[in-house]
């Protein structure tokens, strides 16, 4: 009895031959692909940095909201220092001073074109003409 | 098979019914749920999504900032702070003990223990732990809250907190808010639609505990903040009217007082004070009757510095001048069954001009009654006594000017010396600032502008005019008249007298009804204005019933503090002396 004849299996037929334009198409999908994620990709990575940073004003609009209030209560704080009656209360308590005179007190017609400095023109109409002011 | 045939008619008829009435009842049942949904989703839609929106919404409301009030230089007088008030529910504590909680937040509220013990004690839904309070308290307060678990027991609730700098200085016309920041009184009542702003809103879903679910909020309505207010006053000359009749009163032992500083030419007012007054943060230490402003609600008899109006109305009519003799008789004269005396004897015949100086009654009253009774009363009414003058301050008092029908025989010659009648104080000064600025009865106010948020100007007061009542020519005579007060001889007003400046003016020293029906009290007044030659003030100071064993004449009691407020205005305005310059200048230099 012969052995059976091996029979040859031939895959050639299955064997699909090289298309020329394969790698082309591969890189178009790559690149159509890069063209869907990348911007999906910027556009998440934008949303973040939006986040980030309207969180950076609500922070920063909270953060003048309590200058502004500390600015008012300053203001209220320094127009009750500026209070007149405290003021002289002051001057006059600590400070040992005490009202102008009325004869102590200069009324000046100014001339239509005054000197720059003012000590100049009391010192001119007080006829002191090195300049020194009366005590 | 008959039968048969007839028992599947009798069955099928049956289910027929059967099926009939069930498909009925069916309808029925459906027409009920299609109704009541129909009255659901129609008829009380609204009903229902209100109360949805009750249920599941948590609106919360921002107060919005009340506007500043600030004086002529734009110094602050009155803003708001925002503050927090801190408030429990206690029956949210549950099981927890109310003694534990009290000993936790006490300290941090810088509250007594036991106060806050019994306020969580308390049986009931709601409770104010502390209003308005410091920033430091309320950062305390959230911590404990925070780290104690009683979040859903102990809430925070934002306010505004109205404050006034500089404390008493102009209390009476800046007025007060009550706790949810309304106008009360003085310009804060008056104002109030201007300087309140429109509350905000903000609204977000709550949980079941009564919690913001979203702390950002589903809606913000931003609060508007209100207009800010520019008076017309200065608060130094404020300040000094308000501490020289402070000293004046305590001094002269007097039971209250008003001062005015007026700019004659415009009505503005710069200054406005009352004694006794208040600190308006803290005014319910305050007694009640010194929170009114008696400038424009106290009516009183002004005496002597009413002559003016009787002068400048004779003068004016022609029917008398300067320098025509009157006879004072010696200083009494008899009207009807009255006799009228002068504040000292000896009168005689004296010129017009000196009858005004010395302020004689007889004098005075010969001339007054020379008016026929409706004349008389058309000037009074000209002047603006019995009227309203139209300041910018709720509740003003008209004074009482009677009609001439309740006229007796003594009214004409009483009203001619200022009795007999009632008037303001603010009242006085507009009439006298129609003197001073060549006749024109100018419209008294206080606000000179309002700003909005940003600092734009949305209303600004102009100076108003409400009718000439005499010519300049008069007016200007008058004035010289009253100078003679202040720097004649005779007119014993030499305490009123800056140097370098010309003060017209009229002491006042009205004779008032005490306690025990007598008159026994005096109401004691100057009013002056200077600069003589082209008066820039008008500054009116009443004392009410000064002791009169310190004296009560109006030229040793109000004369002094008028000076003091005078000499203050005229450095603050700076009102050139109408004295020549020159001569001062020279007068210093050869010292």
């Amino acid at each position: 009895m012969s052995r059976p004849r091996r029979s040859r299996v031939v895959n050639g037929p299955l064997i699909k031959a090289r298309e020329p334009g394969r790698l082309a198409d591969l890189a178009r999908v790559i690149l159509l692909g890069a063209l869907v994620v990348l911007p999906a990709f910027l556009y998440a990575t934008l949303q973040a940095n939006l986040l980030q940073q309207r969180r950076s004003v609500v922070e920063l609009e909270e953060q003048l909201g309590e200058l502004e209030e500390q600015r008012r209560r300053l203001d209220v704080e320094l127009a009750s220092l500026r209070d007149p009656r405290r003021v002289r209360e002051a001057a006059a308590g600590m400070l040992g001073m005490v009202d102008a005179e009325s004869e102590q007190i200069v009324y000046l017609t100014l001339p239509p074109h005054a000197p720059e400095n003012p000590t100049t023109l009391v010192a001119e109409a007080l006829g002191d003409t090195h300049g020194r002011q009366r005590p | 098979m008959v039968v048969n045939d007839l028992r599947r008619a009798v069955v099928g008829k049956l289910q027929r019914r059967r099926l009939l009435l069930l498909v009925v009842c069916a309808g029925l049942w459906s027409g009920i749920l299609v109704g009541r949904l129909v009255h659901l989703q129609v008829a009380l839609h609204d009903d229902l999504v209100e109360r949805a929106r009750n249920q599941q919404e948590f609106v919360a409301e921002i107060p919005a900032e009340r506007g500043d009030i600030l004086d002529r230089e734009g110094r602050l007088l009155a803003s708001s702070l925002d503050e927090t008030s801190i408030y429990v529910h206690p029956h949210l504590l549950g099981e927890r003990d109310p003694a534990g909680v009290a000993e936790i937040l006490a300290p941090a509220l810088e509250m007594p223990t036991d106060e806050v013990r019994r306020i969580l004690s308390l049986d009931v839904r709601f409770r104010y732990l502390v209003k308005k309070t410091r920033p430091e308290i309320v950062t305390a307060v959230r911590q404990l809250v925070s780290e104690n678990g009683l979040r859903q027991a102990v809430g925070f609730h934002p306010a505004s907190k109205r404050y006034y700098p500089k404390r008493q200085l102009a209390a009476h016309l800046l007025g007060y808010v009550s706790d949810d920041n309304a106008g009360q009184a003085g310009l804060e009542f008056y104002y109030d639609e201007q300087i309140r702003g429109q509350n905000g809103q903000w609204m977000t879903l709550r949980d079941g505990g009564n919690q913001p679910i979203d702390p950002d909020g589903m809606l913000r309505r931003d609060p508007t903040p209100g207009n800010d207010l520019t008076l017309t006053i200065d608060s130094v000359i404020q300040a000094t009217a308000e501490s020289a009749l402070e000293e004046t009163i305590l001094t002269r032992g007097a039971e209250s007082g008003s001062a005015i500083v007026m700019d004659p030419n415009t009505g503005a007012i710069l200054a406005m004070a009352t004694y006794p007054t208040f600190n308006p943060n803290v005014r319910d230490v305050a007694f009640a009757n010194h929170w009114h402003n008696k400038v424009v609600l106290h009516a009183y008899e002004p005496g002597s510095t009413f002559k003016i109006f009787t002068a400048a109305a004779a003068l004016q009519e022609g029917m008398v001048d300067e320098e025509e003799l009157i006879d004072c008789q010696g200083g009494a004269m008899r009207v009807a069954s009255h006799t009228y005396n002068d504040w000292r004897r000896g009168f005689g015949i004296m010129p017009f001009r000196d009858v005004l100086a010395n302020s004689s009654n007889v004098g005075m009253i010969k001339v007054g009654l020379r008016f026929t009774p409706e004349n008389f009363y058309g000037w009074l009414s000209a002047f603006g006594f019995g009227q309203l003058s139209g300041i910018d301050l709720p509740g003003e008092a008209p004074g009482i000017l009677r009609t001439m029908e309740r006229w007796s025989s003594l009214s004409q010659s009483s009203m001619v010396i200022g009795q007999e009648l009632a008037v303001t104080p603010l009242q006085l000064a507009t009439a006298v600032s129609a003197v001073a600025n060549g006749g024109y009865l100018m419209e008294p106010y206080l606000v000179s502008s309002i700003r909005d948020a940003s600092g734009l100007i949305v209303a600004e007061h102009r100076p108003i005019v409400r009718r000439q009542v005499i010519d300049s020519a008069t007016a200007r005579r008058l004035v010289t008249v009253l100078e003679r007060v202040v720097s004649g001889s005779d007119g014993g007003g030499t305490r009123a007298s800056i140097p370098g400046y010309r003060i017209a003016g009229k002491t006042g020293t009205a004779q008032k009804i005490g306690p025990e029906g007598q008159y026994s009290q005096y109401v004691s007044s100057f009013i002056g204005m200077l600069p003589a030659a082209d008066p820039e003030l008008v500054v009116l100071v009443m004392i009410d019933s000064p002791d009169p064993s310190r004296g009560y004449y109006g030229s040793e009691v109000a004369m002094p503090a008028f000076r003091q407020i005078a000499e203050t205005a005229i450095r603050v305005l700076r009102i050139p002396p109408d004295a020549a310059a020159p001569s001062m200048l020279a007068g210093a230099a050869s010292e």
